[in-house]
């Protein structure tokens, strides 16, 4: 086994409205990406203020940006008031806020080609434009001679992009060192796995990868990136994290692999600095375990005693343990688990992906990653006889067949056994119970051939 | 298998195939890792503040090597679910379903120390997060699948707040000037400025346009799989990279060629590889795999280009309503004809521009991959975009079977005056011993058989979907139905006594074929209490339903009387 780490193990602790005065940050640009959808960007920078109050003006936030998590922290300044401005400049803006305004027009003329210009006034701008030239009224290109329209300026408030000001009163003059931090969505990450399956010598090899996305409109350059694996709640109804798919038994090992533990996240730091480019798909690899113990099981489940008119496929699992024991001994942050398994030339191909959960360490992990061709199970519900006015007997008959070259066993699971006391009157393997309402059988199978289980199960209703 | 609807439309394709995807045309990445990849990337924080942030940047340094393409590509293709050729074929330019591994391999000459190494001519409907690379001699130190493009809209986007010039044609004169401008907005409503004053461009000002003198960096022709690597030593190296894709699918289609007495038939299954995406895999080992993959809905980047939408002012006029008029074509210049049927056949085309057939000489080889069958191409082909390709990989002649006449019915008392026709099916056993004993990837298979009735002559009798069978297993196919062997129904009697109802059904059974045939009455035992309380001839168990079998002789008829109880309702 060899665990590769390659990720350092800072232990910072990401706040919303961090930097404090005591502990200055360095300049730069510090990025940490929640799972949900969501990130907490720290932008540290020189900025030269002047003494008194006066507007700072942060134009290449994220255009994602969460305008009501901002905050401005400098030494000596105070925050007067800050504004989200998104009324955006556009042609159409523009001349509404030219209504009672003068603007030039430049017509040219289709015939000889000269170009004459006016001044007009705007007098108004609904569906089409009026104007005032001299004293006539005119619509503008009424007649659908091209004309130019120039305007003076752009009006105070109109912006090209979403901006966020900033109104502060500073207590003296002086560049120093001045941190802007706000929640952004857009920048989202999640692991993916690539796990290579030795079924001959039940080794799986496993590599992680941290997935990082970004579709917030801006890039963030040159960023100090740390991630933080679990839960967060958000007040708009979803939560931050995954459940525990894949996961049959969650453990309660420390946590030693990657990634520091943190109260109730586990915070993972990107080695160096990155630069997060708009639409961009970054991977960055964090785990890279080899020779996990791990085996294949074949399993068939079933809701309700029923028959099946036609036979039906066995899933295929992969299961193993992320405990130390069993060569991996790391945490696995939620993400998708891509299973290869090499074929007869020795290439490795894909044979399916599966979502996991956030993973605690020591946990043991079923992926069911497709089904089997060549094992396939029909039921037969044989009898369903009423024993009394409450209970009922179920005959169930189970056809099980292998195709493959070598001998399988196949975990046959029949739920639906619902009432209380269920109890077993007859069947051909021993069975157990699974949980209250089902029972699970393992029935080998020879290589090439079939098996018939039975069982008599009563219950009440 | 089933996905709830994980191939998101529109990804993809757009502007972008069709171009230079063999990668030979492709430009080489820029290096935007040195440099921000924004013409003004820093924010306009107060006053003189940039120059002394950007200094504080640290960016190491470190080449750029470009793979212009792979040396050798190998594809294994997948399905999300079992389909038909005619399914594939029908599939829309936006059907993303299906899925291939690609394993390319590339051989690239690195220097020592760090190296950006773009691979050009991935396929464009790439699962970036599926990409895996084998070979470097060195740690990966990030791997980044880049898809800020270069289109009409971004170009402006990116421009904003930069010079630009602005070109006016006199349309009379022909006289072109050109104005320099700071572009203010863009591209949802361009406005620019000039020393005369402010402007919206697309605003029926005549002929004008935006000239820009450089290229905002970052935005690139086409989407970039690329990995950052340290190099211990300088060499050639080779790697294999990896990836799924999405948009390549295939199928299995069978053709069954009864003989004409009914009693073998003929065989041959197809494999339909569809490659609806835009990439080409040249001279590529091919392989398909059979059975049911777990799958996660793939994360596909939103790669189609951002469409530009000109805004502008409210442009009504005082004769807006007269514009039906103004537009009428000039008498006398007739209106150009519809398209001919083929054109639009062509122009509807769905996805699939060519269709190869591949006969005898390809072979197939069956093997496993894990609990999959796989199938391999033996020889390499090529699998170009938007294309479909048919290759044999079965043909078993002489397969014996059981044909069975079979009717499905229940125990509800109604008579049914008029004959049923049984539903022809034929049941087989995968075993060599009848002529098959070979997996079977589901897929569609179609009858035919020669009829005397029209003179010999070969005719399609039908078509059903098949499912995966594993070697020895039976399974049935329906071929239609038989109107000379049809059924009647009479209700005998219908009793209820002490909550429990009794059913006395008689069916008689007719048949105008010239020989003996087996005919079944299929029934699932449904409702509380079902129990079968007498029969003419005894049922048995099969496939969860209670099954009549009875011979009808030629030219006659035979009958079945059951006598069902259930659960008065």
């Amino acid at each position: 086994m060899r665990l590769k780490v390659l990720l350092a193990t800072a232990a910072f602790v990401a706040t919303a409205g961090a930097a404090s005065a005591a502990d200055p940050p360095a300049p730069g640009l510090e990025v940490t990406i929640y799972n949900a959808d969501l990130a907490l960007v720290q932008d540290a920078r020189q900025l030269d203020i002047t003494k008194g109050r006066q507007r700072l003006e942060f134009k290449d936030v994220s255009s994602a940006i969460r305008p009501e998590t901002v905050t401005l922290a400098a030494d000596g300044v105070d925050i007067v008031e800050q504004n989200f401005d998104f009324d955006l400049l556009t042609p159409s803006k523009l001349m509404e806020k030219a209504v009672g305004q003068q603007v030039q027009i430049v017509r040219t003329n289709p015939g000889n080609g000269q170009q004459v210009t006016e001044t007009a006034t705007v007098l108004a701008a609904n569906e089409g434009v009026v104007l005032k030239i001299g004293d006539r009224i005119e619509v503008l290109r009424d007649d659908g001679v091209p004309t130019r329209v120039i305007f003076d300026k752009v009006p105070e408030n109109l912006r090209a992009q979403p901006t966020l000001s900033v109104t502060v009163d500073s207590d003296h003059a002086g560049a120093r060192l001045a941190t802007l931090s706000y929640l952004t969505t857009g920048l989202a990450w999640k692991a993916d796995y690539v796990a290579l399956f030795n079924e001959q010598a039940a080794k799986l090899d496993l590599q992680g990868w941290i997935t990082l996305t970004n579709t917030s409109g801006t890039s963030f350059v040159d960023a100090d990136t740390k991630l933080v694996a679990g839960q967060v709640q958000l007040q708009d109804g979803e939560s931050g994290g995954n459940g525990v798919e894949g996961v049959t038994h969650a453990g309660s090992e420390a946590h030693t692999g990657p990634g520091q533990a943190l109260g109730d996240f586990y915070i993972y730091s990107l080695p160096e600095r990155t630069t997060i480019a708009q639409n961009q798909t970054k991977q960055v690899s964090f785990l890279d375990a080899q020779g996990v113990t791990a085996h294949k099981v074949y399993q068939w489940n079933a809701e309700a005693p029923a028959s099946a008119s036609e036979p039906s496929h066995a899933e295929v699992a992969v299961d193993f343990s992320n405990s130390t024991g069993g060569g991996l001994g790391a945490g696995l942050p939620a993400g998708t688990v891509r299973i290869y398994e090499r074929d007869a030339s020795g290439a490795p191909k894909f044979v399916g992906e599966v979502p996991i959960g956030a993973v605690p360490q020591g946990s043991e992990l079923s992926l069911k990653f497709g089904d089997a061709f060549d094992v396939t199970v029909q039921p037969t519900l044989v009898q369903d006889t009423k024993v009394d006015k409450t209970r009922s007997r179920y005959s169930m008959s189970y056809l099980i067949r292998n195709a493959t070259a070598a001998p399988v066993t196949v975990e046959l699971r029949q739920g639906g056994y619902w009432g209380r006391d269920t109890k077993v009157i007859s069947e051909s393997l021993p069975s157990r119970a699974i949980d209250a309402y089902t029972r699970g059988w393992s029935v080998p199978v020879p290589a090439d051939g079939q098996v018939t289980l039975t069982s008599q199960i009563e219950t009440g209703s | 298998m089933m996905l709830p609807s994980p191939l998101r439309g529109g990804v993809g394709g757009g502007g972008l195939c069709g171009t230079s995807h063999d990668g030979a045309a492709r430009p080489p990445r820029p290096a935007y890792s040195l440099r921000a990849p924004h013409p003004q990337p820093l924010p306009s924080w107060g006053r003189g503040a940039i120059a002394l942030a950007l200094s504080l940047l640290t960016t190491p340094a470190f080449a750029d090597v470009v793979s212009p393409k792979a040396d050798a590509v190998a594809i294994t293709i997948y399905r999300d679910t079992p389909a038909s050729a005619r399914q594939l074929r029908e599939a829309g330019d936006d059907d993303r379903s299906g899925l291939a591994m690609v394993a390319e391999t590339r051989t690239v000459d690195l220097p020592a120390g760090r190296s950006r190494i773009s691979f050009a001519g991935v396929a464009d409907d790439i699962i970036p997060a599926s990409a895996t690379l084998e070979g470097l001699p060195g740690g990966q130190v990030e791997r980044d699948f880049d898809y800020d493009l270069l289109d009409p809209a971004s170009l402006i986007e990116k421009s904003v707040g930069g010079q630009v010039m602005v070109r006016r044609t006199n349309a009379k004169t022909g006289e072109v000037t050109e104005e320099p401008a700071t572009l203010l907005e863009g591209p949802a409503g361009v406005l620019v400025k000039t020393a005369t004053g402010v402007e919206a461009l697309g605003c029926g000002a005549g002929p004008q346009g935006l000239v820009f003198t450089h290229l905002p960096e970052g935005l690139a022709a086409q989407p970039a799989l690329s990995v950052v690597a340290d190099v211990p030593s300088a060499g050639r190296y080779t790697l294999t990279l990896n990836y799924l894709s999405v948009a390549i699918d295939w199928s299995a289609d069978y053709v069954a060629r009864l003989s004409p007495d009914g009693k073998t038939l003929d065989l041959t299954g197809w494999l339909t590889l569809s490659n609806r995406s835009g990439m080409s895999f040249a001279d590529a080992p091919t392989a398909v795999v059979a059975g049911k993959l777990a799958r996660v809905a793939p994360d596909l980047p939103d790669i189609s280009p951002a469409e530009t939408t000109p805004e502008c002012w409210p442009m009504g006029t005082t004769t807006d309503g007269l514009t039906a008029l103004q537009t009428r074509p000039p008498l006398g210049i007739p209106e150009p004809p519809p398209p001919s049927a083929p054109m639009m056949d062509m122009m509807n085309a769905a996805s699939v521009s060519e269709m190869v057939v591949t006969a005898e000489h390809r072979r197939v080889t069956a093997t496993t991959l894990g609990d999959y069958r796989l199938y391999t191409i033996d020889e390499p082909t090529t699998v170009a975009a938007r294309q479909t390709k048919q290759i044999r990989f079965l043909h078993q002649t002489a397969v014996k079977f059981d044909t069975l006449y079979v009717w499905h019915v229940n125990s509800i008392a109604n008579d049914q005056d008029a004959p049923v026709p049984a539903d022809v099916t034929l049941s087989f056993e995968n075993k060599e011993a009848v002529g098959l004993g070979l997996p079977l990837p589901a897929g569609m298979v179609s009858f035919r058989q020669p009829q005397a009735a029209a003179g010999g002559r070969e005719l399609f009798i039908g078509e059903q979907g098949l499912r995966d069978v594993p070697l020895n297993e039976p399974f049935e196919l329906q071929t239609g139905e038989a109107s000379d062997v049809t059924a009647v129904q009479r209700v005998v009697s219908d009793v209820t006594r002490a909550g429990h109802e009794r059913v006395t059904l008689e069916f008689t059974l007719t048949s105008a074929k010239s020989a003996p045939v087996i005919a079944e009455l299929r029934q699932t035992p449904e409702g509380e209490g079902f129990k079968v309380v007498s029969e003419s001839t005894s049922h048995v168990l099969k496939n969860g339903d209670d099954v009549w079998r009875v011979s009808i002789p030629a030219n006659g008829s035979a009958t079945v009387t059951t006598t069902i109880e259930t659960a008065a309702s």
